[in-house]
C-alpha cells in the first residue's frame, strides 16, 4: 500500500525535526503505538495495537529506525512489525519544508502487511492507513503547540 | 477459527449490562446479535476478555408508536422483525425496505437493529438511512441517558461517540412531514453484500411541491456514513425535473472522496454515487408521482 | 418368440433412469458420516502454525511457550520429523515430449530453513481441544528473515526475481513446445492473422466441507486407521504404508462422505495427510484436524493465471490454417502434478476443431503463492477461453456470424478417431474417439431462439435502451482417463446386493448411478444395492475420483462385475431349477425359467446355496455370488458442449443479468439423467463464480487480501440462473457403456461465453474482454476504456 499525502504542522520546521527525535512524540506519530522506546542511536522499539471496529487484538511488536537523516530536511523512517496477527513492514521517505513560520511534511510511505491482517483485514487497513498517518501527525502537531 | 478464551455474562437489565461493561473494563464488549463481533473472535482479531450479551434484557426490545407520530425502536430489536413489522412498515418505510437489503434473512434473524447501528460499519445500509431520516439515538450509561442525533453519532472508521460503558438502547424516528418521500438505492457485488456504494434518501416536499429538504445519506463511500450536503444544496428550493435529478446527482458525487479496495476503485464508487443518486431521486418522484395519480 | 436380449442391452434396462438417490436420505436426515463427525476416545487435536511470509529464510522456531500451554500434548518442527521428513511425491512425471524442460519441487510436510507462500505449514501443535491448539499457535515465536516475493507470474522469469528453488537458476519449473504441421508456413499464406494477450485467472476450489483427518493407530493390532477427505483413498493409504513402515494391508483409509473435492482434495500428500498419522503413532492416540476457513485459502491447492500470447490464422472462408500460442503458468510454490494443468490448456484449446497447423509453448512457473493443482477443468477453461476469443476474433475481421466460423471448422462425424497429433496429459496421444458437433450447434441455436434473438429482440431491445447480448461457444473435454478402477458386486443371502468400489465420493451421486449400473444385469432396482466406495478394507485397487473419470472407468468395472455375477447366478440357478442358463430369466430379486414363472428361485436361496455349509465347492468354480471386474481405457474419451447464454448489462453500474442459459452436453450414454443435470448445473455455477465473482487476490508481497468468503466471493443462488440442458449422445467407443464423463464440464467455457456475450450485449463500444474473471469494477474500467493495459496490442509474429 502506497500513501503519499503532506501535512502543514504549526511549528516551524526546526521545532519539528526535534519534535520528531523524542520518542515519545515520534510514537505519536505512529497512531496505536502503545509504547516506544530509544534502543539505540536512532533505533526505537515499542508496542503498537491497531483496533479498529471488530479489529481490537492486533498487537504488534514494533521496531522504528530513522535513517538517511538530513537535518531538518530529510529522513527515511523504517518500521517492522511482528504480532500473532501479523506483520507490519513499512518505508517512509519523509521531507520537510519551510512554509514561512511554518513545516509542510511531505511524505511517500509503502506499507506491507501480511498474515492474518492482510488476508481479512486488509480492506480496513488501507483505510485506516489514510486516516491514520494524517491523525498521527495532527497529535505530534498539538505536542509540539 | 477457535476464538480465544473468555468470560461471558448475560445480565437481565440495562443497568446490569452497564454494571458489567464498566466492571469488565477495557476488555467488555457487549454482545447483541453477533453478526460481526463473532467472526471477529473467530479470526482472533476481537480477544474481548469478557461478553456481555445483551439477549437476555428484555427492555432493549419493542418496537413503540409514538404520540407524535414517531417510532421509538429497542436496539436489541432483530431485524427481521423490524422488517416485519407493520407500523415499522407505515411510520418509517425507508427502514422497512432497507431492511431488505441487509444481508440475508438469516442473517436479520439474528442482528439487531442497534448492534448494526453501533457497530458503524460504513458500508452498512441502516446507519446511512438513520441520516437521512434524521433519528435520533438514545444512550444510556453509568452516568444516566443522552439523546445524540444519528447526525453527529458516527465520528471515524467503526467509530462512535459511544462510551465503552455506554449502550445504544433506543433509536427514534421522528415522524415525516407530510408527503414525504423515501428511496433506497445500492450496488453489492451479490445479493445481501454490503455495499460498495448506496444512496438512502428522504425528500421532504414544501407547500408548493418544491423540495424543502433532500436528506441524502450515502454508504460504503468514506470511513463513515455520509449526509451528503452538496446535493441538498441542489435540490432546496426547486422542484424535482430531470435537470435538478441530474444536478444533485452530479453534486453528491463530485464531494466524495470515496475510498478503493480489491472491490471497487474510488472512481467506480464516485460514479456509481452518481448513477445511484439519480435513481433514488427518481424513483421517489415516481412514487409521488404513482401516490398523486391514485389520489 | 425373441431371444433374451444380450448381457449389455440388460445392463442398459437401467441406463438413463433417474431413480431417487440412494444416498439422499442419509444426507438430507443428517446421518451421513463426514470425517469431523468421527470421534474417538482419547482423541487430540491439531492445529499449525503457518507462515506469514510469501518468502523468507526460516532462522528459528521457539515453541517453548507453546508446550507449557495447558491441554498442548505436542509440538513438533521439521526437525523433529528426522527421517521422516522428505518432500511429497511428484505425482504426475512429465509425458514423453521431446525438448523438455521440467524442474521438480514438491511440498514439504513442515518448512525447513525456507518458506516459500504464506500458510506454508511450520509447525505441528497436537492439544487436548483444537481451541488449546490454537491458543498455543498464538504463543509460537516465528523467526523469518524476509526475502523478496515473486507475487506476478510474469515476474517469475525476470532477472533478478528471487529464487524459490535455490537447486535451480530461475524459477522456470517446466518449458513445453507442442507443435504439429508448420504454423509459420501456413499461417503466412492466411486471409486473417489476429491475436491478443489473453489473462486467465482462476480461483479456490472453495468445497462446502473443508479438508480434514482423523488418524488412529492400534498398538496391539498394529493397524492404523486414517479418516481422510481424500478424492483417492488408495493411494493415500500406500502411500502412507511405505512411510511409515507398515504392511500395506495394516493401512485402512477411509473416504467417507464428501462434502465436495473438485480437484483440490487428490492431492496427495498434503503436509497435514502426512503428518496426523505419524503424529497418532508417535503419541499412540487418535489426531483430528479440520482445516478451517481460513487455513483452506493458503493451505489447500487452487487454480491460478495463465497468460497467453495466441494468434489464429484463417482463410477468406474462416477456416482455420492454424493456431500459436505462448504461455505462462503459474504453479505457486511447489509443482506436485507436473504438467497436468498447462496440458490440459494446450490440448483443450484446440475444440471441436479442425487445427493443421499448431505450435502451442508454455512455460510453468514457480511463484511465492500456495499450490496450483487441477480445480474442476484443470486448465482446460484457459484454453478454451483463447480459443473461443480467437474465432471471435477472427470472425469479427472477416463479417461473419461467430457461430458460423465455429459451425465450419467443426470436425465432421467422419473424422473420428481423430489425431491431433500432440501428447495429452495421460501421456497418450490426444485422439479424440467420437463426437458430433453440429447438432449440438444447431440444438443449442434452436432451445435459445438465436435467429429471433439476433433479427428481432435484440433490436428491439436496443431501441429500448437496453443493452442485451447473446453467446454461444463450444468447448470439448477429455474425460475418463486410467489407468484402471475395479469394483466387486456379491449378492448376499437377504437378497440384496453389495457393491463395492475403491474410488472416493464427494457427492456426485455414485451410491446410486453406480447402483444402477449394478443392479441392471442382476434385474434388480437401483434400491437394491448397497454401495461402498472410498474404504480401502473394502477394496483395495484403484486410483481416485478426478478427472472426469468415476462414471467412465469405476462404472464400467461396475457393470462388468455385475455381469460377471449375473453368470455366476444364472450357473447357480441352472443346477436348483434344472434348465439351461439360456432358458432363465433374471427380474423381481429372482431367476424363473423363461415362460414358466412359478419355476423360480430367489437370488437370497440362491446365495446361500452358493455358500454351502455341507459339501465342497467344487474345483474350478468359487463360492459365493460375487465377483471383482476391473476396467481400464486405453485412452481417455472426448466429451462436448455448447453452451449459450443471453445477458444484461448494466452500462452504468457494470452490472450483469444472465437472462437465459443454454447448455447442450454430450457425455455419451447417460446413466441417471438427474445426477447429469446436477453436474452440469453445478459446473455452470463453478464457471459463473471464475467469470464473475472469484478471485484470489494477491498483493506485491504474494499476500492473499481476500482469504475469507466476506471478500472471496462465490455464486449464490441469486446469481446462478436457471440453466436449461439438453443431452445428446455419442458414445464411446472406449468402454463397453459408451460413457463419456461430466464431472467437470458445466465449468469449461462459461469464461468464454461470459466474454462474447457481454461485449454482443455493450454493442458497438464493447472493449475487448480478454481477461477473466471480470467483476464489476473491471468491467467499469474496460467501457471507461481507462484502462492502457488492457488495450489490444496486436500480437506481432517473428
Amino acid at each position: 500500500m502506497l500513501i503519499e499525502s503532506e501535512y502543514l504542522f504549526g511549528a516551524d520546521r526546526d521545532a519539528v525535526w526535534d519534535a520528531l527525535q523524542d520518542p515519545e512524540i515520534l510514537g505519536r506519530a505512529l497512531p496505536g503505538t502503545e509504547r516506544l522506546e530509544r534502543v539505540g542511536g536512532h533505533l526505537y522499539a515499542g508496542v503498537m495495537v491497531v483496533g479498529v471496529g471488530p479489529v481490537t487484538a492486533a498487537r504488534f511488536d514494533i521496531s522504528v529506525e530513522l535513517t538517511n537523516l538530513v537535518p531538518p530536511e530529510a529522513f527515511t523512517m523504517i518500521v517492522g512489525g511482528q504480532g500473532r496477527a501479523g506483520f507490519i513492514d513499512g518505508r517512509a521517505d519523509v521531507r520537510l519544508e519551510e512554509r514561512g513560520t511554518r513545516c509542510l511534511m511531505r511524505y511517500r510511505a509503502d506499507l506491507q502487511v501480511g498474515g492474518l491482517v492482510a488476508a481479512v483485514g486488509k480492506p480496513l487497513l488501507d483505510t485506516v492507513g489514510r486516516n491514520m498517518s494524517h491523525k498521527g501527525l495532527e497529535a505530534v502537531d498539538r505536542m509540539i503547540g | 477459527m477457535k476464538p480465544a478464551p473468555f468470560d461471558y455474562v448475560r445480565p437481565d437489565s440495562i443497568e446490569g449490562a452497564i454494571d458489567a461493561l464498566r466492571e469488565g473494563g477495557p476488555g467488555a464488549k457487549a454482545l447483541a446479535g453477533g453478526q460481526s463481533l463473532i467472526p471477529a473472535l473467530n479470526f482472533r482479531l476481537a480477544q474481548p476478555s469478557l461478553l456481555v450479551d445483551l439477549a437476555g434484557v428484555d427492555a432493549l426490545r419493542g418496537i413503540r408508536s409514538d404520540e407524535d407520530g414517531g417510532l421509538t425502536i429497542g436496539a436489541m430489536t432483530r431485524q427481521r422483525t423490524v422488517e416485519r413489522s407493520d407500523v415499522a412498515g407505515e411510520r418509517a418505510p425507508l427502514v422497512s425496505e432497507t431492511m431488505a437489503l441487509v444481508a440475508h434473512p438469516q442473517i436479520r434473524n439474528r442482528g439487531t437493529l442497534g448492534g448494526s447501528l453501533a457497530h458503524a460499519d460504513p458500508a452498512a445500509e441502516l446507519p446511512a438511512a438513520m441520516l437521512a431520516l434524521d433519528a435520533v439515538f438514545r444512550l444510556h450509561g453509568p452516568a444516566g441517558s443522552r439523546r445524540v442525533p444519528a447526525r453527529d453519532f458516527y465520528i471515524g472508521l467503526f467509530e462512535t461517540v459511544l462510551a465503552p460503558d455506554e449502550l445504544l438502547v433506543e433509536i427514534e424516528i421522528p415522524a415525516p412531514p407530510p408527503g414525504s418521500r423515501f428511496a433506497i438505492e445500492e450496488v453489492s457485488r451479490r445479493h445481501g453484500d454490503f455495499a460498495l456504494a448506496g444512496v438512502a434518501i428522504a425528500l421532504t416536499p414544501a407547500d408548493d411541491g418544491s423540495i424543502s429538504d433532500a436528506a441524502i445519506g450515502l454508504f460504503g463511500v468514506g470511513d463513515r456514513p455520509i449526509l451528503s450536503t452538496a446535493g441538498n444544496a441542489v435540490l432546496r428550493g426547486r422542484s424535482l425535473d430531470a435537470a435538478a435529478i441530474a444536478e444533485a446527482a452530479e453534486a453528491t458525487a463530485d464531494a466524495l472522496d470515496p475510498p478503493g479496495d480489491i472491490h471497487a476503485s474510488p472512481a467506480y464508487r464516485r460514479h456509481l454515487v452518481r448513477v445511484l443518486t439519480r435513481r433514488a431521486l427518481e424513483r421517489a418522484n415516481e412514487a409521488r408521482e404513482t401516490r398523486d395519480r391514485g389520489g | 418368440m425373441s431371444r433374451p436380449s444380450e448381457p449389455a442391452e440388460r445392463a442398459s434396462s437401467l441406463l438413463g433412469a433417474a431413480p431417487r438417490r440412494n444416498e439422499d436420505e442419509r444426507l438430507l436426515t443428517g446421518t451421513a458420516l463426514f470425517v469431523d463427525d468421527v470421534h474417538l476416545d482419547g482423541m487430540l487435536h491439531a492445529a499449525f502454525v503457518r507462515s506469514d511470509h510469501a518468502h523468507g529464510r526460516l532462522r528459528g522456531v521457539d515453541l517453548s511457550a507453546a508446550r507449557a500451554h495447558p491441554g498442548v500434548v505436542a509440538a513438533w518442527v521439521a526437525e523433529d520429523l528426522g527421517d521422516y521428513w522428505a518432500p511429497g511425491p511428484l505425482l504426475v512425471p512429465p509425458p514423453p515430449i521431446e525438448r523438455l524442460t521440467f524442474r521438480s519441487a514438491t511440498q514439504v510436510p513442515l518448512a525447513r530453513d525456507k518458506v516459500r507462500h504464506v500458510g506454508e505449514a511450520i509447525a505441528l501443535i497436537v492439544a487436548r481441544s483444537r481451541y488449546e491448539a490454537e491458543d498455543a499457535v498464538a504463543l509460537v515465536e516465528v523467526d523469518i528473515e524476509p526475502l523478496p516475493p515473486v507475487a506476478r507470474t510474469e515476474d517469475s522469469l525476470a532477472e533478478g526475481a528471487g529464487r524459490i528453488h535455490e537447486q535451480f537458476d530461475s524459477n522456470l519449473a517446466a518449458h513445453v513446445v507442442q507443435s504439429k504441421g508448420d504454423y509459420e508456413r501456413a499461417a503466412s499464406g492466411a486471409t486473417v492473422r489476429v491475436g491478443r494477450r489473453f489473462r486467465i485467472d482462476r480461483g479456490a476450489s472453495a468445497p462446502i466441507e473443508n479438508r480434514g483427518i482423523v488418524a488412529s493407530w492400534d498398538e496391539r493390532a498394529g493397524e492404523l486407521t486414517v479418516w481422510d477427505t481424500t478424492q483417492a483413498p488408495i493411494p493415500i493409504r500406500n502411500g502412507l504404508a511405505d512411510m511409515l513402515g507398515l504392511p500395506e494391508t495394516h493401512v485402512r483409509v477411509i473416504a467417507p462422505f464428501i462434502g465436495g473435492g473438485f480437484g483440490p482434495k487428490i492431492m496427495m500428500f498434503y503436509p497435514e495427510e502426512v503428518l496426523l498419522p505419524w503424529a497418532a503413532v508417535r503419541l499412540g492416540r487418535p489426531v483430528k484436524w479440520i482445516e478451517d476457513r481460513q487455513e483452506s485459502f493458503f493451505a489447500t491447492t487452487q487454480e491460478r493465471e495463465q497468460i497467453h500470447d495466441a494468434e489464429i490464422a484463417v482463410d477468406a472462408d474462416g477456416r482455420i490454417i492454424g493456431v500459436s500460442d505462448s504461455f505462462l503458468c503459474d504453479s505457486g510454490a511447489y509443482n506436485p502434478y507436473g504438467l497436468t494443468v498447462p496440458i490440459n490448456s494446450q490440448c483443450t484449446l484446440l475444440g471441436q476443431y479442425r487445427v493443421p497447423n499448431y505450435e502451442s509453448e508454455f512455460r510453468l512457473v514457480y511463484t511465492n503463492k500456495p499450490i496450483v493443482t487441477p480445480v474442476r477443468g484443470a486448465g482446460r477453461q484457459h484454453g478454451v477461453f483463447v480459443m473461443e476469443r480467437l474465432l471471435d476474433l477472427a470472425a469479427a475481421e472477416l463479417g461473419i456470424d461467430p457461430t458460423e466460423i465455429r459451425r465450419r471448422n467443426f470436425l465432421t462425424p467422419d473424422e473420428f478417431p481423430h489425431d491431433h497429433e500432440i501428447l495429452y496429459q495421460d501421456f497418450a496421444p490426444l485422439v479424440y474417439d467420437s463426437g458430433d458437433y453440429e447438432p449440438a450447434l444447431d440444438r443449442a441455436l434452436e432451445m435459445i431462439d438465436y435467429e429471433a434473438f439476433r433479427a428481432t429482440e435484440q433490436p428491439a431491445l436496443r431501441a429500448a435502451g437496453r443493452q442485451v447480448g447473446i453467446g454461444v461457444v463450444c468447448y470439448v473435454e477429455g474425460t475418463g482417463i486410467g489407468p484402471y478402477e475395479g469394483a466387486r458386486v456379491s449378492v448376499r443371502s437377504d437378497g440384496r446386493v453389495s457393491l463395492v468400489t475403491g474410488v472416493g465420493t464427494q457427492g456426485q451421486g455414485h451410491f446410486t448411478s453406480f447402483a444402477q449400473l449394478a443392479a441392471g444385469p442382476l434385474g434388480l432396482d437401483a434400491a437394491d444395492v448397497d454401495v461402498v466406495t472410498g474404504d480401502t478394507a473394502k477394496f483395495s485397487w484403484g486410483t481416485g475420483t478426478f478427472a472426469s473419470r468415476g462414471a467412465v472407468v469405476a462404472g464400467n468395472a461396475c457393470h462388468a462385475a455385475a455381469i460377471a455375477v449375473r453368470e455366476k447366478v444364472l450357473a447357480v440357478a441352472s443346477d436348483a431349477l434344472e434348465a439351461a442358463p439360456d432358458d432363465l430369466e433374471v427380474g423381481g430379486g429372482a431367476v424363473h425359467v423363461r415362460g414358466v414363472p412359478e419355476r423360480r428361485i430367489t437370488l437370497a436361496e440362491l446365495a446361500v446355496r452358493a455358500n454351502p455349509l455341507r459339501g465342497a465347492v467344487k474345483p474350478g468354480t468359487e463360492p459365493g455370488l460375487e465377483a471383482t471386474a476391473y476396467f481400464g481405457p486405453e485412452r481417455g474419451c472426448t466429451a462436448s458442449g455448447v453452451h449459450a447464454m443471453i445477458v444484461e448489462v448494466d452500462p452504468e453500474t457494470a452490472m450483469l443479468e444472465i437472462l437465459r442459459y443454454v447448455v447442450v452436453h454430450d457425455c455419451g450414454t447417460i446413466i441417471n439423467p438427474t445426477i447429469v443435470n446436477g453436474q452440469i448445473h453445478g459446473g455452470v455455477a463453478h464457471g459463473i463464480g471464475n467469470a464473475f465473482f472469484e478471485q484470489l487476490v494477491f498483493d506485491e508481497g504474494a499476500q492473499l487480501l481476500n482469504a475469507s468468503f466476506m471478500d472471496y466471493l462465490l455464486p449464490t443462488a441469486t446469481d446462478v440462473p436457471f440453466i436449461e440442458t439438453a443431452h445428446l449422445c455419442t458414445p464411446s467407443p472406449l468402454n463397453p457403456l459408451g460413457i463419456k464423463g461430466v464431472g467437470e464440464a458445466g465449468a469449461i467455457p462459461v469464461a468464454a461465453l461470459f466474454a462474447q456475450a457481454i461485449e454482443d450485449a455493450l454493442g458497438e463500444q464493447a472493449p475487448e474482454v480478454l481477461e477473466m474473471p471480470l467483476s464489476p469494477d473491471r468491467l467499469f474500467a474496460l467501457i471507461r476504456g481507462n484502462d492502457a493495459a488492457t488495450r489490444p496490442a496486436r500480437r506481432t509474429v517473428p
